[in-house]
């Protein structure tokens, strides 16, 4: 029973992480991409383009969010180990399974509240663009539900095997020079 | 109030709580204490603290130097230092800080720099007989100039925080970055001399610099478009962070023909995941500092070490202590957004440049990223050079000693941050 739990959860929590990874190329793709066309309308054929701004914003806030989510899934994101490194195999395991839940809380806020917002926002529209302000504000709940999916799955992961030293955060940032080594 | 708050945020940061989340939970807990805030604030400010067009910046300099050392541009501008300053004695050790400062004008990010570069040089430092532990600590010092020449990250948040000039505080950064630097490669000479070693016999040949010129010339035509670019008007940072990004695709796919099309999905996710990082922390910090200024805390925090004293020399070491402070166990971006706001309602009486706080701010923070226990820099060079983060800090204090004398002259020697901005903008 607990088993198939842990299983489901994980199978979840990487088709999410899957999607999240396509998206987040997108995002960074097409920002780059309206941002140099905005110059080159500029420079080049003398008209600037009124939209590009605007969405190059809507874009940088998805890349944020689904990026925080595969950035959890990962484990990039930041802090500070240097305390709970000196702690006993048990009380690591403890402290990481209180981590997961205190981030569930704020998971749980970002999804529930968002969802809330998104809804006032439904009617009203954005000043260029013209699509409803609720679409790109959806960021903030649809991250909120899958960082809470892996943070689910995680901790179920840390109930079910011991806790492994968190040296994530190396990893993702050394992986910018790896392709010249 | 304020102090269930802060002790909030420092238990959390002490069980190893993600930055982004803790400060973001912190402020959830105020908020259900408070009783008279609304949750949906928080959301609404989450996305406020990504809806900014400076800001994209952020992850679009990101891209554009992952895709700049997986297209060759990193291995090309070694090459280039080598042929520069190969020659000294420490000379391998000096390359690596003449590299760093040519990527610097490429990537905003400090923790980029030490990777790109040391991921050539540490290992060849090692193999030339260098320790580890030095070799690691060259590349993490040489790194945090990453953030000080333009562009860096932390200078486009000091701006979007404060609403001065992205383009004046990138120009106040070149000149400090270039005094980083030179006192490093002082460093290394002095401890190759010191320990009688020579890394090769060959001297200076100028057939040799004009080959590695002409082979790293697109390599180097990127800082030149990012920063000229800037400086000349032509266009905002976020702008050149794009044409960047553009012109590394180019370069790598059709020039130098490093980079397949289907290196470019992981590249771009690489970059996008690196730059979520920070960017979540400034989401999650914005709620944070919105609490804090409604309730008027940075400015009762400003204007009681304005009670203190007035002595602008003493004000300027005590803000120096403080950011050093707490650039060892804050997170630069966290760093950044709780400071700014207390620092500048003290203007007025520091009497100097906005973009010199900036650059004094920056570098501090650029410091903060050498010293454990949270220094991304060292960090990041530990793991290459396969060394305990204790043994390289120990290696890193002669480095840190002589960025701490930059650092006075940057605080005391004003020209050295606001001639170039001036030059450029007036």
């Amino acid at each position: 029973m607990f088993r198939t739990l842990v299983s489901i959860t994980a199978t979840v929590s990487n088709g999410l992480d899957k999607a999240c990874r396509c998206f987040v190329c997108i995002c960074g793709f097409a920002m780059a991409l309206v941002t140099a066309m905005q110059v080159f309308f500029r420079y080049g054929l003398n008209n600037s383009l009124f939209w590009s701004e605007e969405l190059g914003r809507v874009l940088l806030v998805q890349l944020t969010f689904f990026g925080a989510a595969v950035a959890l899934k990962a484990r990039a994101h930041i802090g500070l180990d240097f305390l709970v490194r000196n702690l006993s195999e048990r009380g690591r395991k403890v402290v990481a399974l209180i981590v997961q839940v205190l981030s569930a809380v704020f998971f749980i806020v970002m999804m529930w509240y968002g969802a809330h917002f998104a809804m006032l926002l439904s009617k009203q529209s954005t000043a260029t663009l013209g699509i409803s302000r609720m679409i790109p504000f959806l960021a903030i709940p649809a991250s909120g539900v899958i960082m809470l999916v892996h943070s689910i799955a995680r901790f179920f992961e840390i109930l079910a095997f011991s806790p492994q030293q968190e040296v994530a955060d190396c990893e993702v940032l050394h992986c910018n020079g790896k392709e010249d080594s | 109030m304020t102090l269930i708050l802060f002790a909030m945020l420092l238990f959390l940061f002490c069980i190893n709580v993600p930055i982004a989340v803790a400060v973001g939970l912190s402020a959830v807990f105020a908020f259900a204490i408070d009783g008279n805030m609304n949750m949906i604030l928080i959301t609404q400010r989450l996305y406020a603290g990504a809806d900014s067009f400076p800001l994209m910046a952020v992850p679009l300099f990101m891209i554009a130097g992952q895709l700049m050392g997986a297209g060759g541009i990193s291995r090309r501008i070694v090459n280039f230092a080598d042929s520069l300053v190969g020659h000294l004695a420490g000379g391998l050790a000096a390359v690596s800080v003449v590299s760093a400062m040519f990527f610097a004008g490429i990537s905003g990010s400090a923790a980029a720099d030490t990777a790109a570069v040391g991921a050539i040089l540490i290992p060849s430092m090692v193999k030339r007989g260098y320790t580890p532990a030095f070799s690691g600590a060259v590349q993490a010092a040489a790194g945090s100039i990453g953030v000080i020449i333009p562009p860096s990250i932390p200078m486009i948040i000091f701006g979007v925080l404060t609403g001065v000039s992205i383009g004046r505080l990138f120009a106040a950064g070149i000149l400090p970055g270039i005094l980083m630097g030179l006192s490093l490669i002082a460093v290394c000479v002095w401890n190759a001399k010191i320990n009688g070693r020579r890394d090769t016999t060959r001297s200076f040949s100028f057939a040799l610099a004009a080959k590695a010129f002409s082979s790293a010339i697109w390599a180097l035509g990127a800082p030149l478009i990012i920063i000229g670019g800037i400086l000349g008007g032509v266009f905002t940072a976020t702008e050149s962070a794009a044409v960047a990004v553009v012109y590394a695709l180019l370069v790598g796919m059709f020039v130098h023909r490093e980079i397949r099309l289907k290196d470019l999905p992981d590249l771009f996710i690489s970059a996008g995941i690196t730059s979520s990082v920070v960017m979540f922390i400034i989401c999650a910090a914005s709620i944070f500092s919105w609490y804090m200024a409604i309730q008027d805390i940075p400015a009762a925090i400003a204007s009681s070490i304005l009670s203190l004293t007035n002595n602008r020399i003493l004000l300027l070491l005590l803000i120096n202590l403080l950011l050093l402070v707490a650039g060892t166990i804050l997170e630069t971006t966290a760093a950044l957004i709780l400071f700014v706001p207390v620092l500048v309602p003290m203007l007025p009486t520091l009497g100097i440049d906005p973009v010199q706080l900036g650059a004094i701010v920056v570098v501090n923070l650029a410091i903060g990223m050498l010293t454990p226990p949270l220094g991304v820099c060292t960090i990041v060079a530990c793991s290459i050079a396969h060394t305990r983060i204790g043994t390289l800090a120990k290696a890193i204090v002669p480095f840190l000693l002589v960025l701490l004398v930059d650092l006075i002259l940057i605080t005391f020697w004003s020209p050295l941050t606001t001639y170039l901005p001036d030059l450029f903008f007036n």
